[in-house]
């Protein structure tokens, strides 16, 4: 018999790829920091770079099909908003004229402006974004777990994912059959806003009793049990080469902070 | 049922049936964003999960409830993290208000959405504000406040809030309305287990005096 599947359990759980394999709160960190680097800078110099390094750690991963269609979209939405809305309306800074698109001027103020946003709200989103899609949900859960955090909290970050994806196939199956029944979908809003009730009565209060069962079911699996829990899937803990990233990476933070900081104080210090 | 479930670090207690609750008010502010899109609704319906567990559970799980639906949508879109306030301001106001019996009638829960479209507008529009540069944000109200701020001449900010309150109170009136079907739903014997769940138990007043009356004769 073959049990290569049965014994992958006894050792820590890898991939083979150097990001994927990194521990959970390891990456958090990381992520963590650049995102909040791209905060203290707010500058499309630092943002834009960031965001195109998180696309390539994405790909090195092997992830990229999947991020790029949640960070494309939003960097395309985010992208073209701002920068409509910062060139509408007289803006006193405005003075140098960028270009006239059909009639209406376009000001390189307000250009820079947008992409200094747009670039930290993009660095922001990209970093964490990275994270979500690179860690599963168990796997961070599983070392917060080891950090001392309640099972009960992994129940409700878990649960509620699962949930969410459940609740989801229920939805669109109780629309069609309320659709059969004759509720009106299609019209104007306020029919519409009238057939939302019927269609999330009947999937709420379902979810609600089927929690009563579940709570039974989870104690019958000693979910209250007050000793300390186990687990089948065990993640490395992390390594001194995974703390020196960290360190990096939170380094790296400090300086964009001291970067904008201290100008500010000589500033204000030589007025 | 409903013992107290001391949390290992012994940090806050927690009703087991709450706890099991919380999940599917998670999933229940997804879903209602979800059935929005379906009946192509320009709203969010993200908060209907957050406010009826606050009802039926208290505080903290209303609070618990807001925080991880905000984590959890801030994995598609990490923007929304600075958000998070609102979400629990709503957790708080729904457990709050349920507490003083204000789901228990119509007039009252639809004035309870004013209340919530001036968090959710309000303090959110503080937030754009901010993440924004000081400045307007994306999506659908820069639509209404941009003209606001340039033909009626009201300052930036104010022309910000007053979009984003307007907009929100459509959606909330919907939210409360929601969950006020929803809390007068649930079967009684589910709400004799919620902590706040005797509050919506109908008619347990007249039960109660009923039985007084029985024990009489």
């Amino acid at each position: 018999m073959d049990t290569t599947f049965i014994e992958s359990f006894k050792s820590y759980q890898k991939t083979g790829n150097f990001w994927l394999d990194l521990n959970p709160l390891t990456k958090l960190s990381i992520c963590s920091a650049f995102a909040m680097s791209a905060l203290f800078m707010m500058d499309w110099r630092y943002g834009i770079p960031l965001s195109i390094l998180c696309c390539i750690v994405v790909a090195l991963a092997g992830k990229f099909k999947e991020f790029f269609q949640i960070y494309g979209k939003l960097s395309i939405i985010l992208i073209v908003f701002i920068m409509i809305v910062r060139q509408l309306g007289t803006r006193p800074e405005n003075v140098t004229p960028l270009i006239n698109v059909f009639g209406w001027q376009w000001y390189t103020e307000s250009f820079k402006a947008a992409w200094d946003t747009a670039s930290f709200i993009l660095g922001f989103s990209g970093a964490f974004l990275v994270y979500f899609i690179t860690t599963p949900m168990r796997d961070l859960m599983y070392t917060l777990e080891q950090k001392g955090v309640s099972h009960e909290t992994s129940y409700i970050m878990l649960a509620a994912m699962q949930n969410i994806v459940d609740l989801r196939k229920a939805a669109t199956t109780i629309l069609d059959s309320q659709k059969s029944r004759g509720i009106e979908t299609e019209g104007n809003i306020i029919v519409r806003a009238k057939a939302f009730f019927p269609t999330l009565g009947p999937l709420l209060l379902s979810a609600f009793t089927g929690s009563e069962e579940k709570l039974i079911a989870m104690d019958a699996r000693a979910f209250s049990v007050k000793g300390n829990h186990t687990f089948l899937r065990e993640l490395e803990p992390i390594t001194p080469k995974e703390n020196i990233l960290i360190f990096l990476a939170w380094a790296i933070a400090l300086a964009t902070l001291l970067s904008k900081i201290i100008p500010a104080v000589m500033r204000a210090v030589t007025k | 049922m409903s013992q107290d479930n001391k949390s290992e670090k012994g940090k806050f207690k927690l009703e087991r049936i709450a706890l099991f609750l919380i999940p599917i008010g998670i999933a229940i502010n997804f879903i209602g964003g979800q059935i929005a899109i379906l009946l192509k609704l320009p709203l969010y319906l993200d908060a209907i999960g957050t406010i009826v567990v606050g009802a039926l559970c208290g505080f903290v799980p209303g609070i618990i409830v807001g925080l991880v639906s905000n984590i959890l949508n801030a994995i598609s879109s990490p923007v929304t993290l600075f958000y998070a306030p609102l979400n629990i301001a709503f957790g708080i106001v729904a457990a709050y208000l349920s507490q003083r019996y204000w789901f228990k009638s119509v007039w009252k829960t639809l004035l309870s959405s004013l209340i919530f479209a001036f968090i959710g507008g309000g303090i959110g529009s503080l937030i754009t504000w901010v993440v924004y540069g000081f400045d307007f944000g994306t999506g659908v109200s820069a639509m209404f406040s941009i003209p606001l701020h340039e033909k009626l001449g009201l300052p930036k900010y104010f022309a910000q809030f007053l979009a984003e309150f307007t907009m929100d109170i459509f959606d909330k009136v919907l939210t409360v309305l929601a969950s006020f079907g929803i809390l007068h739903a649930v079967p009684t014997r589910f709400l004799a287990k919620l902590p706040l769940g005797h509050i919506y138990i109908k008619d347990s007043d007249k039960a109660l005096e009923a039985e007084a009356s029985d024990f009489d004769d």
